[in-house]
């Protein structure tokens, strides 16, 4: 029996104990003789929220499992993930059989939003209720055997309907719509209407919905005929692709409920390749991944991307590196920006404590949105790694050292610091460390060496620290002990941060690979 | 091949950034202008003497600075304490190459110039006054330790023995602390050797002058604000390892 597993990715740590419990159970009913198998289906973690797939596997799966941890908001409040909370809802139209845990403090402050059934587990200790939650899988399981499952939904492959109103910007758009589909093997219907009201009473439209293997919804200027069409396949959870014309569209992707706004054909065609391509890709299976579960948690939520060729840096090639410090994307000058408006401008000082001010809140404007630290994407390309911009990071919410190190040179760099990255390792690993130079420190016509760079980190002319110290991780990363974490959640403060920067940087057996000394080399490279 | 002191200035480099002091017990102030020859610091005058402004300020909390050579030095110690009536414990040090070498420091803290913007506006404003030549070193970071022993071997294979004088035993404390007493009763091969000296300045960073030759002329940003004296430090730079051991 195949079950979605609604989760969140970062919290490894709760995934793994939910993924043992589910492969105990099974490895038990094994040996039992008993019933089949409980199967984790699990979306890769992705940077595209796509519905229609949702949709597809609420239908298409026996039940549907969800772990709801809590986030903290930046003012410490508890709350959940709203991703998580519309997998759910999906779930409750859709009525899939659903086995929920919940984080006992979520439970307790939003019982009104929960169905009566959701288990709870106390966030830091899950296994102390562990026979609950085993008893609560198996008698899903039975609920399950007993019939309670529904058959798959059954549809046309690759048949699929685009619906439009009759208006001629989107009529010119259906049209390349049904051609990409049709390129990619698709029996395409197009559905035109005027009058809304005709669409309640076409009960053959409804049919071919119910039979398509996915529905394009193509909204208008105005409430039309696709609204209301749209209305009755959302109410029957019937997987759709929903794009709405609007002429301050502004191209990022879909909303919480799916919807994607176009104001030019292109525009559309690009989003619906990225919907189409998610829509299609199979779900993973995290029991079957690993014999590991926290390797199997920790694979389902390391991100599949597609990253273009300005996410790919050489290893080798340490001044490569500074074009991955970005310091005018958007979400580098938001946060720069807010900075700045605290301390009074960036000209209001120019000395050391007021540049250690600055990249402590730089620092913790990062640390408040509560990211967390991930492995880097997979890459097809061998001998390079794929590092997230600024705005990939704010998107995805987690990063490597390395992200998290070009983020941050990124910010120290706008808010006129003397950005500096670092990168030393030895043979097993290699770690990167953020920081900046000191307004009055001298100029480097050379990078400086290991010795050199601890001289001048004793000096204070040069400041690092930890950049994964500014979102959670479930354990040490590199220089700070496992106390430290815990004691700031999961994260570091900025004093410790620059401690563990410190104690990586002292190791007797790691080498400098590279020093990036932003300025310098921009300057040196003209640009 | 280097010579055993350049090897020595070498590895300490490497590791904590700073040159080495040589002779060990050579005095080096903060501020002090010289020139780097055969390895050393050749002291000409100093910041106060050209009036120029040196605030020193320290960072970091005095600090056990303990570094060896380590695949090339053997520390050996006869057993256990000194009692009276016992004869005295001894500790044998065994180099097998040149420039191996023993460092131990206490009380280590690095005094720096507290205001390096100004006192780097004061040598551009001697250097456009040709009072200081372009070729000058300044003493920008001294490391100052209560007490220091310091062994470096200059022969393939050397060694030193020492006699602790204390009731103290051998190991308990590190070899630079002045309670242990410590006396050198034999050496073999060539040496040089402190053993536990008092206010000694074992190692020191520099400063110069910029080329103005090296690096693309930059472009000023006009935004008003910032003085001359604020970009004075962008107009020095740290010498490297190489203009030491080559000097």
């Amino acid at each position: 029996m195949q079950l979605y597993f609604s989760h969140s990715y970062r919290d490894v740590s709760i995934n793994t104990y939910f993924i043992e419990q589910f492969r105990n159970i099974n490895t038990a009913g094994e040996a039992a003789g008993r019933g089949e198998a409980l199967n984790l289906c699990a979306d890769q973690k992705s940077d595209t929220w796509c519905v229609a797939k949702l949709e597809r596997y609420l239908f298409q799966l026996s039940g549907f499992v969800s772990v709801i941890p809590r986030r903290l908001t930046e003012s410490q409040r508890v709350v959940y993930s709203e991703y998580i909370a519309y997998e759910l809802t999906l779930a409750r139209r859709a009525r899939t059989p659903r086995l929920l845990f919940v984080d006992d403090q979520v439970l307790r402050d939003n019982r009104d939003r929960f169905p009566e059934d959701a288990v709870p587990f106390l966030y830091e200790q899950p296994e102390s209720e562990a026979s609950a939650h085993e008893d609560a899988i198996r008698r899903f399981k039975r609920m399950l055997q007993a019939g309670a499952g529904r058959p798959p939904r059954a549809y046309r492959p690759r048949q699929a309907i685009v619906v439009v109103p009759e208006q001629e910007r989107v009529e010119r758009a259906a049209k390349e719509v049904e051609g990409l589909l049709r390129s990619e093997s698709y029996n395409v219907s197009v559905v035109k209407g005027r009058g809304a009201a005709a669409a309640f009473d076409n009960i053959r439209l409804l049919e071919a919905l119910l039979d398509a293997e996915l529905c394009v919804f193509l909204l208008g200027e105005g409430l039309s005929f696709a609204n209301l069409v749209l209305a009755m396949a959302h109410a029957q959870c019937i997987p759709s692709i929903r794009f709405q014309y609007d002429p301050r569209a502004d191209g990022k992707g879909p909303d919480l409920s799916g919807l994607l706004r176009w104001k030019s054909t292109s525009g559309l065609i690009e989003q619906f390749k990225v919907q189409l391509h998610y829509f299609r890709r199979s779900y993973v299976l995290p029991l079957e991944r690993s014999s590991s579960a926290s390797e199997a948690a920790r694979a389902t939520a390391t991100t599949e991307w597609h990253a273009t060729g300005r996410n790919a840096w050489d290893p080798r090639d340490g001044p490569a590196l500074v074009a991955h410090v970005r310091p005018d994307e958007p979400f580098v000058a938001d946060r720069v920006s807010a900075v700045s408006t605290d301390i009074g401008g960036f000209a209001a000082g120019r000395d050391r404590s007021f540049a250690n001010d600055v990249c402590r809140r730089l620092y913790e404007e990062i640390r408040r949105r509560r990211y967390y630290y991930e492995l880097e994407p997979r890459s097809m390309l061998s001998e390079v790694q794929m590092i997230r911009t600024p705005n990939d990071v704010d998107a995805h919410r987690c990063g490597t050292c390395l992200d998290l190190a070009c983020l941050f040179a990124s910010l120290v760099e706008a808010a006129h610091l003397r950005a500096l990255i670092v990168i030393v390792g030895n043979g097993d690993f290699a770690h990167a460390l953020a920081g900046y130079f000191a307004p009055d420190e001298v100029s480097w016509d050379r990078p400086p060496l290991l010795g050199e760079l601890r001289a001048a980190v004793h000096r204070q002319d040069a400041v690092l620290f930890e950049a994964t110290g500014a979102v959670e991780a479930e354990k040490p990363v590199a220089g700070e002990t496992e106390q430290e974490r815990r004691a700031g959640a999961k994260t570091l403060d900025f004093t410790i941060a620059k401690e563990a920067a410190e104690r990586v940087l002292a190791r007797g057996d790691i080498e400098m690979r590279h020093v990036i000394d932003v300025g310098a080399l921009r300057q040196r490279r003209g640009g | 091949m280097p010579s055993p002191v350049k090897l020595y200035q070498q590895e300490l480099h490497n590791n904590l950034g700073y040159f080495a002091t040589w002779l060990p017990g050579d005095d080096i102030r903060l501020g002090d202008i010289g020139v780097l020859q055969a390895g050393r610091f050749h002291k000409l005058a100093s910041l106060q003497e050209l009036g120029i402004p040196c605030t020193a300020g320290t960072s970091g909390q005095p600090q056990i600075l303990n570094y060896s050579s380590t695949a090339d030095t053997t520390v050996s110690s006869s057993a256990g304490a000194a009692s009276p009536g016992i004869a005295k414990a001894e500790i044998a040090i065994k180099f097998s190459r040149q420039g191996a070498f023993l460092f131990q420091a206490l009380g280590v803290q690095s005094l720096d110039l507290a205001n390096r913007t100004a006192t780097a506006a004061g040598i551009l404003r001697a250097f456009e006054q040709k009072a200081w030549n372009k070729e000058w070193l300044v003493v920008d970071s001294v490391y100052q330790a209560d007490s220091a022993t310091i062994i470096v071997s200059e022969d393939e294979t050397a060694g030193i023995v020492l006699t602790g004088s204390s009731a103290l035993p051998l190991g308990s404390l590190p070899l630079a602390d002045p309670k242990l007493g410590l006396t050198v009763s034999s050496t073999s091969g060539k040496i040089v050797h402190l053993i536990a000296a008092s206010g000694l300045h074992p190692l020191y960073s520099c400063l110069r002058l910029k080329d103005p030759l090296i690096g693309a002329p930059s472009v000023v940003p006009v935004r008003g604000g910032s003085s001359p004296e604020e970009r004075a430090p962008a107009a020095l730079a740290r010498p490297s390892i190489a203009d030491l051991l080559d000097s």
